[in-house]
């Protein structure tokens, strides 16, 4: 039999390829069909009309900024709430004055990560800085 | 007469695992469950190790609120919830005298799942850190 030449093989593919997850022997993705799973798009566009509904152009008030919070929090649960999906959802909203200071934020989770996810929103006007967050864990 | 046994399974066997017929974590036996006293320690504990005198930097804050974040994740899993998923949020920033409202809601099951929270302040930078505990079944 020929020898067989040894090449030098790459470790890693070149480019890296976004694909959706791997479904199991049994059609489905840790317990959930494709339909079930939840899309970053789908929260961005859920979150922003959250945030909008509740501050639009205001400017940030004192008084008011508990009740933005909370209405702004109360308000994305609603509409997850409402997708009719088997997850939990955490959602935290941090309302900030632009004041030039600096703030960072970071996150780790211990999940699932085929079908749990999390998706931020920063959204601005003059005076505020709103940023929001969201995780859904399946069940 | 007497029943030799299976033999152990090995590496590379296909093993399917039995139901345990149990629904909570209280079910599993002490300890089990989240609790929130001794996760609320290790954050405040963490927190302040890691900040305490330490002063605002715009270059270094990105990283030292992303190995917080870590950290604390690393110690909570320590102390044993093994049914459960942990979501660990650090916010880190410089006081300049601004206002700052964060609050969080959680769509969960109440008997089960629980969350710490902890906020830490000097004189030039914040801290406020949450942890979430979901029972995953």
């Amino acid at each position: 039999a020929a020898a067989r030449r040894h090449t030098l093989r790459r470790a890693r593919p070149r480019f890296r390829v976004r694909t959706m997850p791997l479904a199991d022997d049994d059609g489905l993705i840790s317990g959930l069909t494709e339909e079930q799973l939840i899309t970053n798009e789908e929260m961005d566009g859920l979150v922003k009309e959250a945030i909008e509904q509740t501050v639009g152009t205001n400017a940030f008030m004192h008084t008011k900024v508990n009740q933005w919070t909370s209405n702004v929090v109360e308000g994305c649960l609603k509409r997850l709430a409402g997708l009719q999906k088997p997850f939990k959802y955490v959602c935290t909203c941090n309302f900030v004055q632009k004041a030039g200071a600096g703030m960072h934020t970071a996150s780790t989770a211990l999940w699932d990560g085929k079908v749990d996810g999390k998706h931020t929103v920063q959204w601005e006007n003059q005076t505020i800085q709103c940023i929001c967050t969201v995780y859904w864990l399946a069940i | 007469m007497g029943d030799e046994g299976e033999p152990a399974p090995s590496v590379g066997d296909n093993v399917t695992f039995e139901n345990t017929y149990m629904q909570t974590p209280g079910e599993f036996g002490e300890g089990y469950k989240f609790m929130r006293g001794p996760v609320q320690k290790v954050l405040s504990d963490t927190i302040k190790e890691r900040l305490q005198g330490t002063t605002y930097d715009p270059l270094k804050s990105a990283q030292i609120a992303k190995e917080l974040a870590d950290t604390v994740k690393e110690r909570v899993k320590n102390l044993g919830y093994e049914r459960y998923k942990l979501v660990v949020q650090v916010t880190v920033g410089e006081k300049t005298g601004q206002a700052l409202r964060l609050a969080s809601r959680c769509l969960w099951d109440t008997a089960t799942d629980n969350f710490a929270s902890d906020f830490y302040e000097n004189s030039s930078v914040f801290c406020v850190g949450m942890v979430f505990g979901l029972y995953y079944e």
